[in-house]
């Protein structure tokens, strides 16, 4: 069991690397929304992990709240998203620097 | 009508008639508007006089600090109404001699505004109030000297006297100051006699002031050169009123002076009353000697008020005021007719070129010998009185002196009695006798009048019905404690009129030359023992080099050491806008120089990509970290 937490572990550290690497070095959008979900997920996993690890089962029922949220969130990103993209044509994020018009 | 109103009215009606002469410039409306003015408030000022219960006190604040006061008594009443009755005829007479003048409203503007001020000064109750009236007339009386003001000769008369007077005046200033000092009041009812420094040296200057105005010596000479005004002026002014304004402020000072002082007073006025009767003797100019005759009498007033007989100087102010104004206005009548009649003659004042006017103006010639006979005193005339008065008070006062050189004085009021009837009677002679017989050309009546009235008022009949002896009533009501001299009252009018009687006698028999031989005695006389030479040689050239020297140092020093000064204050301007320009304003601008680069560097930081301060946050994250769990 202690393994399983070990490597647990390292998968999110990995996971969040390499979202956090994505977000640095991408400038797309979409990219970023991945980088993103991926260190979220990188978060969802530690709250498994330690809530395994301590016993109980609540971090595991908040880790599955986290994922619906998540899910909903992703939705309206990528609507929102969408829409930018088909109002201004953009999906550089160094350019959409302005509010409104 | 409160006698006070009346005063105001006297005050202020002269002046106003004036003023309305000049703004309405009309031939017409001259006699109406200075008659009108003056002719009722004659009458009320005599009303008043005649009704006087006790003195008039209105005291009045000025500056509201200082209070001022009129005082009305007997004596200023009797003395404005003279002022009125000689200005009113004066006024009446200037129709007839100034009538072919263009500038005769500008001639009566100033006749009423002095005489306004005349009777300003007469009401005065306060030192400063007297002071500031009496430098109006002075004033007054220059502006009118100076009437002819284009002619240079005349200008030069006018500024001759009133610079002379000016002199005087600060001594008459400094005097009030003392007497303030010594009894530490302003008002004239409320001095007191004082023994002391302060009250002696205050009636020095009073002394001193009276003898500019009265034209004693050694101030006189301003007198004669005033007679280049107009007759009526000299009349007015130089003969009846203003020059006695001197001896009025001693007679209302003589019972404060103290005895020493009126020595002094005496002496002043006995010489002067000589040295003028001798200047006299040999003038050939009809008013220049009429001019001497007058300061000779205000010497005998001043003498008068020396020895104590306040009285009779005043007496003697009265009627001298009577008969020198007709004296001067037939002085005036002959020079206008002459310059009329005779346009041939150069100088109408030179009486070389008179003579033998007897015949043509045979009004003139009667009142002016009845005004000559009273100013040289003999009987039946007011002169007689007043004079004679006088030297008794002199006798008296003489024989009450511990020092046999007090007889001086009296001796040399007689003499001058003497020559006075003599040079009265050379004039009467050079003008209306003699030479060949010209035909008749009348005054008109506006010229009779005035000579008239002031001839009949030369007469005994006013002061007492017997005309060898004064009756006293007159003085009485004026002077309620008139102290009467007994000793000599027949002694000294015996003597006198015999005096005068010899000059009269030598006076008309003596062939009077129209040329002098060159001798020593006659020319002393006749230029007035070259006192303007003296004057000259004396004060005015030391004062012009003074003036010149102190022009040099203006000029030369002072100017330069200012243009120094400016021009050193402009360079030192230059200095400093140089140096706010440069240094101050350099440190601002350097300021915001250095500010500016220093926000440009700066800002350069801010501008990374969204990604760069990403990595930024997540520096600073890890630092906080590690800052927080270095422990662990």
């Amino acid at each position: 069991l202690i393994e399983v937490g070990t490597y647990g572990l390292y998968l999110s550290g990995f996971l969040f690397s390499i979202g956090l690497l994505i977000i640095l070095i991408k400038k797309n959008i979409i990219f970023v929304l991945i980088g993103t979900e991926l260190m979220l997920n990188a978060a969802n996993l530690n709250l498994v992990i330690f809530s395994h690890k301590w016993g109980g089962n609540s971090g595991q029922i908040f880790a599955l709240f986290a994922v619906v949220v998540a899910a909903a969130e992703i939705a309206i990103a990528l609507a929102l998203l969408l829409n930018i993209f088909k109002l201004r044509g953009i999906s550089d994020l160094d350019k959409l620097n302005e509010l409104g018009h | 009508l409160t006698i006070f109103v009346i005063y105001i009215l006297a005050l202020v009606l002269p002046a106003i008639g004036g003023l309305l002469n000049y703004l309405l410039k009309s031939k017409k409306a001259i006699l109406p508007l200075s008659i009108g003015g003056i002719l009722p408030t004659l009458v009320l000022v005599i009303t008043a006089a005649v009704d006087l219960q006790k003195d008039f006190y209105h005291r009045f604040l000025w500056l509201s600090e200082l209070e001022m006061g009129w005082h009305l008594d007997a004596l200023s009443l009797v003395l404005v109404a003279l002022v009125l009755f000689v200005s009113l005829l004066v006024q009446i007479f200037s129709a007839y001699y100034m009538a072919d003048d263009r500038e005769i409203y500008r001639f009566y503007f100033k006749l009423g505004f002095f005489t306004s001020a005349m009777i300003g000064l007469l009401g005065a109750d306060h030192f400063f109030l007297l002071f500031i009236f009496w430098e109006l007339v002075g004033f007054f009386s220059y502006l009118l000297i100076g009437f002819w003001f284009k002619d240079r000769e005349k200008a030069d008369a006018a500024r001759n006297a009133f610079i002379t007077n000016r002199i005087a005046d600060l001594c008459l200033i400094v005097g009030i100051f003392c007497f303030w000092i010594g009894t530490d009041t302003l008002f004239i009812s409320e001095i007191f006699i004082s023994e002391g420094f302060w009250s002696t040296a205050g009636a020095i200057g009073i002394l001193i002031g009276a003898m500019g105005k009265s034209a004693q010596f050694p101030f006189h000479t301003w007198l004669p050169k005033a007679m280049a005004g107009p007759t009526p002026v000299s009349a007015l002014i130089h003969a009846a009123t203003m020059v006695a304004v001197g001896v009025y402020l001693l007679v209302r000072m003589q019972p404060y002076m103290p005895n020493e002082v009126l020595t002094i007073v005496a002496v002043v006025g006995a010489f002067t009353a000589l040295l003028a009767a001798f200047f006299a003797l040999t003038q050939f100019d009809i008013k220049k000697i009429l001019a001497y005759s007058t300061i000779s009498q205000l010497g005998y007033m001043v003498m008068a008020v020396g020895v104590g007989s306040r009285e009779m100087a005043f007496f003697h102010l009265w009627t001298h005021a009577f008969f020198k104004a007709g004296l001067f206005l037939t002085a005036g009548i002959v020079i206008h007719q002459l310059s009329h009649h005779f346009q041939s003659i150069r100088d109408p004042q030179d009486m070389r070129n008179m003579g033998g006017l007897r015949k043509m103006l045979p009004v003139t010639f009667w009142t002016f010998t009845v005004c000559m006979l009273a100013l040289i005193g003999l009987p039946l005339f007011t002169g007689f009185f007043s004079k004679d008065g006088i030297l008794i008070a002199a006798f008296a006062w003489a024989a009450n002196q511990s020092s046999s050189l007090a007889w001086i004085i009296p001796t040399m009021g007689l003499f001058t009695a003497f020559l006075t009837a003599y040079y009265m009677i050379r004039q009467w002679k050079m003008v209306f006798f003699g030479m060949e017989e010209r035909s008749k050309h009348q005054e008109p009546i506006l010229a009779r009048i005035p000579v008239m009235i002031f001839a009949l008022g030369s007469l005994w009949i006013w002061y007492s019905w017997n005309p060898t002896g004064h009756s006293f009533q007159f003085l009485r009501y004026v002077f309620p404690d008139i102290l009467i001299h007994n000793e000599f009252g027949f002694l000294v009018p015996v003597i006198s009129v015999g005096f005068i009687i010899l000059g009269v006698f030598v006076g008309w028999r003596k062939e009077h030359g129209h040329f002098y031989p060159n001798h020593l005695v006659i020319n002393l006389s006749f230029n007035g023992f070259f006192l303007d030479r003296v004057y000259q040689q004396i004060l005015i050239t030391p004062y012009n080099k003074i003036s010149s020297a102190s022009a040099f140092i203006d000029k030369r020093i002072l100017d330069p050491a200012l243009n120094g000064l400016a021009t050193s204050t402009v360079v030192f301007s230059h200095l400093l806008h140089f140096f706010e320009k440069h240094i101050i304003d350099g440190l601002v601008n350097f300021a915001a120089y250095l500010s500016r680069t220093l926000g440009s560097i700066l800002k350069r930081q801010q501008s990374f990509s969204w990604q760069q301060q990403i990595i930024w946050l997540l520096l600073i994250i890890i630092l906080v970290f590690y800052y927080l769990f270095r422990q662990l």
